[in-house]
This record gives structure tokens, sequence and C-alpha cells, in this order.
């Protein structure tokens, strides 16, 4: 039980935060947002903080899902829950095609093909514009319609959002505890070791990586839905980066940190617009700040600084508590 | 009854030079077989070849019967073969007990799916995991720092750690590159018994090690090998008092420079 105290405790704030500021901007506009980029935070952090591997790619899974239920609902007429399955099955697809070959790089030659893979699939919404309407993007997408009632407002789209993301969170969690979670992180601790441990070190990223991809895609469709309007500049690289950056920032193998460093790199930015031009600066200097002196990201190195205090709170009051 | 560890003509080259040459040896199963030689004789290279690291360049390899040239080093695992490493290949990013836990991987079948959901039969696994770990824990001595982070430990008890981790996969033969490289004197005693009691346990141990007195008062047999090919075999005793042998190891004396 006592692993999921976090949860409850994420449970509660996002429950919470819309009851104590109804109708606050920066909870059911940027809460909405923040859901979306927790979702693909956490599964990208399964593949880069737990399993190891690295991509500058993985906004084009979450263009993929978004792609796929704008298309096929706006020019096909699909229902969008099919378009939303069939957005999912898209992107297992090509993760699973273009894993196999890719995952067998390591380091840096990972990190180019990944981002590689990120740009094709950036100019593949960008050309074709009779279909995908090009830069201008696509228009008119419907919302969702969940047992007739519709997500049309942004309290309702903050309940969907947020409890998808729970969801996801509840998996990864879960998935993190298990004998695959061990066997991912063994990928990470060594490659040789895990090997001569009788994991399938070649099925087992692949498989992962199809894992991110799906929360990448699912958080993909939800925010075609829930924008109306999507454009390739959504799922472009600079995405792709500010993903990773939402990994690294929370800190690597941490699913709480994910969620969080999703929050802060959404936040960040909209809390900075009073600064106007020095935004950016202002923004760039936090994160170096961040990463100089808290090298294992803000939430993993709080969380153990935290740890630190507690423990020997109890050390000064009860000597024979440490375990 | 087919042997229980076999090897014809196995040979290894690496750009024209060979590692391994034409070696053909058979190990006793319930044995400590120790491969010894003079730095460069080929033995680590022997290891990669049997744990399926590195593949022959030609000659066959027969364990319990199977053929396990082409087989990846997780199918070798799972028929039954592990081993430790020169440099201890821990998870440095886990506990101690979570190492030993990824040993216990094969045992399992929880996939992605029933173990993202939490389905009871992923717990009721994990739980005999766990019992399964923290007892080759205790073989080693280490049951007392399951909840360590493994970067923690001094490099004894990673050494130990590794075995027991080795030991989680419940192997038939654990290959072990040098136990006791590193350790002090007692720490190499320790490994010594510890070998030699999972010897007792049926586990076949073949063994690289350099120190002989370790490797005289534990194996049951020895192989030994220089520049890749196949020198001598027998009891420590034959080995000790062979001339081919003592030639390899000093040099003839005629030669200046070995």
């Amino acid at each position: 039980m006592r692993r999921y105290g976090g949860f409850l405790v994420l449970v509660a704030l996002v429950v919470l935060a819309p009851i104590v500021f109804p109708g606050n901007y920066f909870v059911t506009v940027v809460g909405v947002t923040i859901a979306f980029n927790a979702l693909i935070a956490v599964g990208l952090n399964l593949l880069m903080g737990y399993t190891g591997q690295i991509s500058l790619g993985h906004a084009a899974f979450f263009g993929i899902g978004a792609y796929s239920s704008g298309l096929l609902t706006t020019l096909m007429g699909w229902n969008a829950w099919l378009a939303l399955l069939a957005g999912l099955l898209a992107a297992w697809l090509v993760a699973e095609m273009i894993a196999r070959p890719i995952l067998r790089l390591k380091g840096h030659y990972l990190a180019m093909a990944t981002l590689g893979f990120g740009i094709i699939i950036n100019i593949l919404m960008v050309q074709p514009t009779h279909i995908t309407g090009g830069p201008d993007g696509l228009a008119d997408i419907p919302t969702l319609t969940l047992f007739g009632w519709a997500i049309d407002s942004d309290i309702r789209w903050y309940g969907v959002a947020t409890g998808v993301m729970l969801l996801g969170v509840w998996l990864a969690l879960n998935l993190i505890n298990s004998r695959i979670g061990l066997a991912l992180r063994a990928v990470h601790g060594s490659e040789v070791g895990a090997q001569m441990m009788g994991v399938d070190i070649e099925r087992i990223k692949v498989r992962v990586f199809v894992v991110s991809a799906l929360f990448a895609a699912l958080a993909g469709s939800l925010f075609a839905h829930q924008q109306g309007f999507i454009s390739p500049d959504s799922f472009s690289f600079h995405f792709s980066i500010e993903l990773v950056v939402m990994v690294v920032l929370g800190g690597m193998a941490s699913t709480y940190g994910a969620v969080f460093g999703a929050a802060v790199l959404t936040l960040l930015p909209e809390t900075l617009v009073v600064f106007e031009e020095y935004e950016v600066l202002i923004l760039g200097a936090i994160m170096m700040g961040i990463m100089i002196f808290l090298p294992q990201g803000l939430w993993v190195s709080l969380s153990q600084k935290v740890k630190q205090i507690i423990a020997s709170n109890r050390s000064t009051t009860n000597p024979s508590a440490i375990s | 009854m087919a042997l229980f560890l076999e090897t014809n003509n196995l040979t290894k080259t690496f750009g024209g030079v060979a590692a391994i040459f034409k070696l053909s040896f058979a190990m006793g199963q319930g044995t400590v077989f120790s491969v010894i030689g003079p730095n460069g004789a080929g033995k680590t290279t022997l290891f990669n070849l049997l744990s399926g690291i590195y593949r022959p360049s030609s000659g066959q390899i027969h364990f319990r019967g199977q053929d396990l040239v082409g087989l990846s080093p997780h199918e070798i695992s799972h028929i039954g073969i592990s081993r430790t490493f020169q440099t201890p290949q821990i998870f440095f990013n886990m506990s101690v007990l979570e190492n030993c836990l990824v040993g216990c991987h094969r045992h399992g079948v929880t996939g992605f799916v029933a173990a993202a959901l939490h389905l009871p039969r992923a717990v009721s696994e994990a739980k005999r995991m766990r019992e399964m770990a923290m007892e080759n824990l205790a073989f080693c001595g280490l049951d007392h720092l399951a909840d360590r982070d493994s970067d923690a430990l001094p490099y004894g008890e990673l050494k130990r750690l590794e075995l027991a981790r080795a030991l989680s996969t419940q192997p038939r033969l654990l290959l072990m590159d040098e136990p006791a490289a590193g350790l002090n004197d007692s720490e190499t005693k320790e490994m010594g018994a510890l070998i030699s009691r999972l010897c007792e346990t049926g586990v076949s141990v073949m063994l690289v090690e350099h120190n002989m007195a370790l490797v005289m008062a534990i194996s049951h047999r020895l192989l030994v090998l220089n520049h890749g090919e196949y020198l001598a075999e027998g009891s420590p005793e034959q080995i000790q008092s062979n001339p081919k042998v003592i030639e390899a190891y000093l040099g003839s004396g005629d030669e200046s420079d070995g």
C-alpha cells in the first residue's frame, strides 16, 4: 500500500485544484495542457529515465495520435473513439517498425536516429497540403462525446485530461514495480548483465518504446479534440526537446518527477510572460540553474533533501528509529 | 548419455588472429572445473563464447546435448548457464535485492499488460521471486544488506552480489570470471568456500582465476590454455607437475623474454 501513498496525494491535488481555485485559468486551461504533457513525459520516462534509451522524436507520436484523430473525424467522419483507437494502432505500428532497427543504436547515434524520425514525421504533416492542410493546420475537429455527454467546457476537459493522466501514472507505477520494470532498469544498469539474467534486451527495448509511443499518441488524440485545431508546429522537433527537458528537469527514473517536470515546464512560460521579451532568457537561466545545482532533477533532488531532513529529525528524537 | 558440456574444434578469430583455436574439451556435471593459462590465453574469450556474447568462427558447443552455437545470451541463460564477470556488471541503479530479483526474471511470465494492470497473478509471482532472491542473498551472506543501494557496497560484497544474482537464475552451469580478483586473503577464502558449497548444492562451476592457491584448493579438474590452444587437462596434482604447463607459465629459461 505504501507505494501508492504518493499516487493518492497526486489524485488529491488534481481533484482539489479546481475546487479551491474555481474557474482559475491556470487550473482549468493550463492544467489540461499540463495533464497532456505529463502523460507523454511519464511514458517517455519509462524509455529514457528507466531504460536509459533516449528519444528526440517523441513529438512525432504525439502528432500521429493527433493527426489520426483529426483527419479521421473531419475528413472521413469517423466516430472519435474509433479514431482514437486507430491513432493508437498507427502509433503502435510505426513505433514497432522503427524501434527494431533504431534501438540497436546507442547514445548519440540513437539520439540522431530518433531526431531524424521526428523530423520525417513532421514533414509528412506539412507536405500533403491537400490532406493535412499543411502548415496552416487542420481545423474544425469535433470535441469528444462520452455516453452522450459532450466534453465541451474547460472543466470537463480538465476532468478527462487529468483522469487519463492519472491512469497513465498508475499504469507506469505498476509497470516499474514489476518484473518488467526490474528488467527495464537492468538494461539501463548493464546490458550485458541483463542479457545474462535472461532478459531479451532487444525485445524489451522495443516493447517499452511502443508503450511510450502509445502514451504520446493517446495524449495527441485528446489534444486534437480539446483544441479543435492542430498544426505541425505543435509536433515539431522543438516539442520533442521540451519533452526530454520535462523528464530530465523533474528527475530521471521517477514517475512523479516526470509529472512535476511537465508541470514546471508548462507553467513557467505562462508565468514568465510578465517579463515579455526576456521570458525565454529567464526560462533558459532557470533551467541552467536547476541542472547545475540540482543535477538529479527538481523532484528527485528535492525529495531526497526532504527525506534527509526527516531522517535527521528522527535521529535526534529517537536514534533507534533509523532503518 | 550426452555429456554435460563439450566443445569440439571451437575457434574464434578476431581480424585473422585466433583468440581460441581448435579447442576441444569436455566438462563433467557437478564439478568445479577451472580454466587457467597465462594472460591472453583466451580464457575470457572462451567464457564469452560459452555464454553467447561471441559467436564462434567455427566449431561446436554442446550443453547437455543441445547445440549452443548461434543462441543469444538470454537464450543461453534460459537453458541453464549463467555467469559472473571479471568487472562486476552490477545494476548500480538498483538496490541489492532488486539486482537479485532481475536474476529471477527467467522464472517469471508476467508481461507488460499483466504488470501494468497489477493483476493478482503478477503480484503473487513477484512475492515468490522475492523469496527466491532473498534465499540466494542469504546463501551469499548478503541478506542483511537487501535494501541497500548496490552502489554503496564495497568491492568484495559486489562480487558476492553478482554471484547471488547469477544463482537466482538457478543455473545448472555457472561461469565465474575471476571471482577472487580484487579480493583480500580472507575474502578470497570466503569466496572459495562459497564456490565449494555451491558445487555441493548441485551447480557445476567453471572457473577462470589467477589465484592458483584458490584454484588448486577447490577445483576437481583443470584445463590449461596457452595462446588460445589446448595445452593440458587433468587433476590439480597432474597439472602442477606437468612440464608443459610449467614451461608455459615460467618460460623455458632459454628465452630472454616470454
